[in-house]
């Protein structure tokens, strides 16, 4: 009786599952199928001054809209220079995120609440509104056309500190304690016991600012001048300017070689990031 | 592990960034032949010409251009090393050569001006600081600030910023007959004066394309060269039905950059039709008139919202459209306004007797009555206000306006040279008609006529004129306003403006 | 001399803290708060092009603002815009909860990276891509509707404005729902399991447990996930702006413009800085009002002093 009982619940999970998983198929197709029709639509030799319907497999498989596009685009130079950025501004931004964010959630000081405060509050100012005055502060200290201006931004990480101190106010008090026993000041025990303890989160803070970092482009375009300093996105803005922008098959070739390095880290990072959020952060 | 892991992915990217590098090493971008608008995807939506299924390498011959125009100015200081900082987007957006995709015309990149320029002033060195389209007026806003800027491309409309030329124009005697038009504007201290803020590049007059054979299948006869807007409307009403021969649907219009940002320059073109006078200019903003809800102005609407019965559900949309003259378009006429380049597409691809060229209808009312409608898109070049180097800007404005070599490149860029004798040159490459076509467009443009500030539109003292017009224009359009309404919005807005400016 | 060595070590607990922070807090007071500062002034002017000529105007480019019928619509745009935008929260949730029932399989890390993916791939392009989709005459979603429902669907998702603030939300979960699914999964799967077995003890359904169990227990993450889609909701403006054509319109008919694009439109497009300052000044202290009563309502940030 009993038996039989748990073959049936063992039996309805089942069932249970393989609807789940059905369902949650088609969502990921519906979600992923623009995606997927634009990586096609790249390789489509037909996509050019009329979208084709859509179909599984490029109509007529062809490269042509990828070697345009790299003919168009400077896009060796353009990623070299922003996975540089991308690179420097993400180690920065999510070692003084963490930093900070340690500070807040372990440290006992004066001021405490109004430096917090003072760092949430800067999330509520949209940058396209102080653009201009900031774009003044970095000419009169002669910063223009340098990429100082864009990695200035990294040192304060506003939504990483945030975040930083969720989960690092989960990691158990105990841990400082015997270190701290051990003789260990708090700079020791950050580097040695925090930092090591938040593999996650940093990857998962690295993903978003590595995304953010890749598509920015109203304050890559302004400060930087020159174009061989310049980035990606700017890049693509000039493509997308063009008149070549108008042949489908290019636009979206550029779309695909854009987002295609992202993917690839996505996919290397992706075991830490669920890790970063279990973890704690933003836990019950 | 955290080293490790980034510097594999520092690997990866660098490896995909070789990878997909590997190819020319090209400046980016690609010519915007769009016209005078303040939008980025004027150059998007606006300059998709080119030929279809040509040979490789493909490039414009003849038209050789000549004119008396430019010499060397031994007047300047032919020594002292100066820079000259280009900034902003329009005419400069790439340093190399570039092939169509399709039609395989070659079109040359900036370095072609660099190199001339350097022959004749090789003390002067020319520092291309292009932008893209997208947030073109952000990027000249901040160039200006930073003190870097003496030519500023397409800047004409940002007043506040740009040498009035008026003088370097006076002291230069002859000049001002070797060109087309000034990128003349009202200013905002006192819209009833003009200032030059800059010289066009090149100029793009806006025209009619109309298709023969969809015209001889509908038994429609052919419009004649002097049409009226009634003879217009008509004729787009009686083009929109089923093909007899083959059943597919043919609509009679596609207005004037549909889907992209110009959208807003239909109302002036019809307001100019119906002898509106949107504008009325006074010495101070506060004396000025606006009179979007005047009868002719509601008329301009009216004619949208009829015109728009006639453009196809995709067109009135305005998303990705083409307007391409490559035989599979569905519409009867179409308004552009890049006649070079797209009559030698249809000279490409064979099509020339299907397609015929014609003027805007003509006004039907007031001063300019019987001349086609004015308009053209340019893309110009002004003077920083605070230049370090006026003298030098002026020469190169002038030199790019006049020279052989520099006006020869714009004929190469396909489009149409701000430089009555380089038009000569321009006619060797198209046929009669166009030339005519074109000839007469810009012969009969009104004094100091210009797409930014005149009597039916101003996006440089107005406020938010262009973005509010884009909304009325798109509603009228898809009929979400009637013409009333829109009338009505567009001055409720504008006098907002002024209330505030006040 | 007690008290002495207590303030000497207490100033150095402070300093070591500080440490920290300093650099941090610096670099937002000179490149932050030192703008923000500029930009206040300047909405008391009458500041044309940024760095032409001007005087003071008082409380003029507020009182302008708030009596003018655009401002007030691209206000009541942002505000619904970002109301609207909280839908990704329940959809994340009801996401991490099917692929959290999976149980620990191959199948649940599968799901889990393959719906981050949309979250990646982000950039302008991508929101060209989806005008292609959404648009209403041979777009990709209305083909397939045509198709599912045997009749010819047109909806213009991003071109009819009755229907445009769905669209760009539709949009919008699409291309951020991976991000909040993770949020919530990764809260999920951090509630310990003994509060369920003590439900089921009780006799508890599943949808019970959801109800009485899950959901509480989640609550600070989505508190988190509020204050955040609130802030970000606010800010909204390059989706909005391409979408238009690349205008500050807010097409179609203005029902897109946000707050940031009008603020846009007169910082650059027609330069009147003073009005467009004032404009940020606002859209600030209506995004610190919403989070200020956000974080109070939802007991955020209070607990845990760590």
């Amino acid at each position: 009786m009993k038996k039989k009982g748990n073959i049936s619940k063992v039996l309805y999970k089942q069932r249970h599952h393989i609807i789940t998983t059905m369902i949650l198929a088609v969502i990921l197709a519906i979600l992923l199928l623009p995606f997927y029709w634009c990586l096609i639509l790249s390789f489509d030799k037909t996509a050019i001054t009329d979208l084709p319907d859509f179909s599984l497999v490029p109509h007529e498989f062809s490269i042509q809209n990828y070697r345009y596009a790299n003919e168009m685009i400077d896009l060796g130079r353009y990623y070299m220079n922003t996975v540089m950025i991308a690179f420097v501004n993400t180690t920065i931004a999510v070692f003084f995120a963490m930093m900070c964010g340690y500070a807040f959630a372990k440290g006992n000081f004066r001021g405490k609440k109004f430096c917090f405060f003072f760092m949430l509050a800067v999330m509520m100012i949209p940058f396209e509104s102080r653009m201009v005055p900031l774009y003044l502060i970095y000419r009169s200290i002669g910063m223009l056309n340098t990429y100082v201006p864009l990695m200035m931004g990294s040192f304060a990480y506003v939504y990483g500190t945030f975040f930083a101190r969720q989960n690092i106010g989960a990691i158990p008090d105990s841990l400082r304690e015997s270190a701290k026993i051990d003789g260990a000041g708090e700079w020791r025990i950050f580097l040695r016991i925090i930092l090591p303890l938040c593999k996650p989160v940093i990857s998962a803070l690295g993903i978003l600012q590595i995304v953010a970092n890749w598509n920015a482009y109203l304050w890559p375009m302004i400060v930087i001048r020159s174009k061989e300093k310049q980035l990606i996105s700017v890049g693509m803005a000039f493509f997308n300017a063009s008149e070549s922008s108008m042949y489908y098959g290019p636009r979206f070739a550029v779309v695909v070689l854009s987002a295609f390095p992202l993917v690839i880290m996505y996919l290397f990072l992706q075991k830490y990031i669920v890790q970063s959020v279990a973890l704690s952060g933003v836990k019950q | 592990m955290k080293k490790k892991l980034l510097s594999v992915l520092l690997c990866v990217s660098m490896l995909t960034a070789m990878i997909t590098g590997c190819g020319k090493d090209q400046p980016p971008g690609n010519e915007g032949s769009s016209e005078q608008s303040s939008e980025s995807s004027a150059a998007q939506e606006e300059s998709k010409e080119e030929a279809e299924e040509s040979e490789e390498g493909l490039k414009v011959e003849a038209a050789v251009v000549t004119t008396s125009g430019y010499e060397i100015n031994t007047d300047l200081d032919l020594e002292t090393e100066v820079t000259l900082d280009i900034v902003g987007p329009a005419l400069f957006q790439n340093e190399n050569e570039t092939t169509d995709l399709v039609s395989g015309l070659v079109k040359p990149g900036y370095s072609v001006i660099a190199d001339r320029w350097n022959e004749l002033y090789p003390n002067v060195k020319l520092n291309f600081n292009i932008c893209p389209w997208s947030d073109w007026q952000s990027s000249i806003t901040t160039a200006c600030l930073d003190g870097n800027a003496d030519v500023i491309m397409h800047g004409a409309t940002m007043i506040d910023l740009t040498e009035d030329l008026a003088p370097y124009i006076e002291a230069d005697p002859g000049y001002r007959d070797k060109i087309y038009v000034l990128a003349t504007r009202r200013t905002t201290e006192k819209p009833s004066e003009w200032k030059v803020s800059g010289i066009s590049g090149y100029t793009a007059p806006w025209v009619v394309w109309v298709d023969v054979e969809k015209f001889k299948a509908m038994g429609v006869d052919l419009p004649s060269d002097d049409w009226t807007i009634e003879e217009f409307m008509d004729i787009a009403q009686r083009m929109t039905g089923k093909d007899p021969d083959t059943g597919e649907d043919i609509w009679g219009m596609q207005m004037y950059s549909s889907g992209g940002g110009n959208l807003f320059f239909n109302y002036m073109l019809f307001a100019y039709i119906h002898g509106a006078q949107t504008f009325v200019y006074g010495d101070t903003l506060a004396d000025c008139q606006v009179n979007f809800d005047s009868p002719e102005a509601i008329q301009a609407f009216q004619t949208i919202a009829d015109l728009a019965q006639c453009e196809s559900p995709e067109v009135r949309e305005g998303v990705a459209v083409s307007g391409t003259l490559d035989g599979t378009n569905n519409w009867a006429m179409i308004m552009k306004n890049t006649p070079i380049a797209d009559y030698l597409q249809i000279k490409e691809l064979g099509l020339t007797d299907k397609y015929k060229i014609y003027n805007a209808p003509v006004i039907s009312a007031g001063e300019y009555k019987g001349i086609p409608s004015p308009y053209f898109g340019d893309e110009n070049l002004a003077m920083y206000k605070d230049s370090d180097a006026k003298e030098w800007v002026w020469e190169f404005i002038k030199f790019m306006t006049t020279d052989e070599v520099a006006t020869q490149w714009i004929v190469d860029n396909l489009i149409y040279p701000n430089n009555k004798e380089a038009i000569d040159a321009v006619m060797e490459i198209i046929d009669e008609r166009t030339a005519d076509v074109m000839n007469r467009a810009m012969s009969t443009m009104p004094e100091n006529f210009n797409g930014s500030t005149n009597d039916n539109f101003n996006n440089v003292s107005f406020g938010s004129v262009t973005a509010n017009l884009t909304t009325a224009v798109d509603d009228v359009i898809n009929g979400r306003q009637t013409a009333e309404e829109a009338a009505e919005f567009m001055q409720g807005t504008v006098e907002e403006f002024l209330s505030i400016s006040q | 001399m007690k008290s002495n060595v207590k303030r000497w070590k207490r100033f150095k607990n402070d300093m070591t803290w500080y440490s920290f922070i300093i650099v941090s807090l610096l670099v937002l007071l000179i490149f932050t708060y030192l703008p923000t500062m500029a930009t206040v002034y300047f909405s008391f002017t009458n500041m044309g092009t940024y760095g032409t000529e001007y005087k003071m105007v008082g409380l003029k480019n507020y009182t302008v603002l708030l009596g003018s019928k655009s401002f007030l619509n691209a206000f009541k745009n942002t505000i619904l815009l970002a109301v609207y935008s909280l839908v990704k929260i329940p959809l994340g949730f009801l996401l991490a909860y099917a692929i959290n029932s999976l149980g620990r399989t191959p199948r649940q890390t599968f799901f889990r990276i393959m719906f981050y993916i949309p979250s990646i791939i982000t950039g302008v392009s991508v929101i060209l891509v989806f005008q292609y989709v959404l648009r209403g005459n041979g777009g990709l979603l209305n083909n397939l509707l045509s198709k599912l429902l045997r009749h010819e669907v047109t909806t213009g998702w991003l071109s009819d404005p009755a229907i445009s603030h769905l669209g760009v939300t539709i949009l919008n979960v699409w291309m951020e729902i991976g991000y909040f699914m993770l949020m919530c999964l990764a809260s999920l799967q951090s509630i310990p399991t003994e509060i369920y077995d003590a439900a089921v003890v009780d006799g508890a359904n599943g949808l019970q447990k959801m109800v009485y169990i899950t959901i509480p227990q989640m609550k600070s993450c989505f508190s988190f996930l509020l204050v955040t889609c609130m802030i970000g909701g606010f800010a909204r403006f390059t989706d909005l702006y391409i979408i238009g054509g690349s205008t500050t319109a807010g097409r179609p008919s203005g029902t897109l413009q946000s707050l940031l694009m009008y603020i846009y439109q007169y910082s650059f497009e027609s330069p009147q800085y003073g009005l467009s300052s004032a404009g940020s000044v606002i859209l600030s202290i209506i995004t610190l009002i919403f989070t200020l009563v956000n974080v109070k309502l939802s007991g955020f940030l209070k607990e845990d002093n760590g």
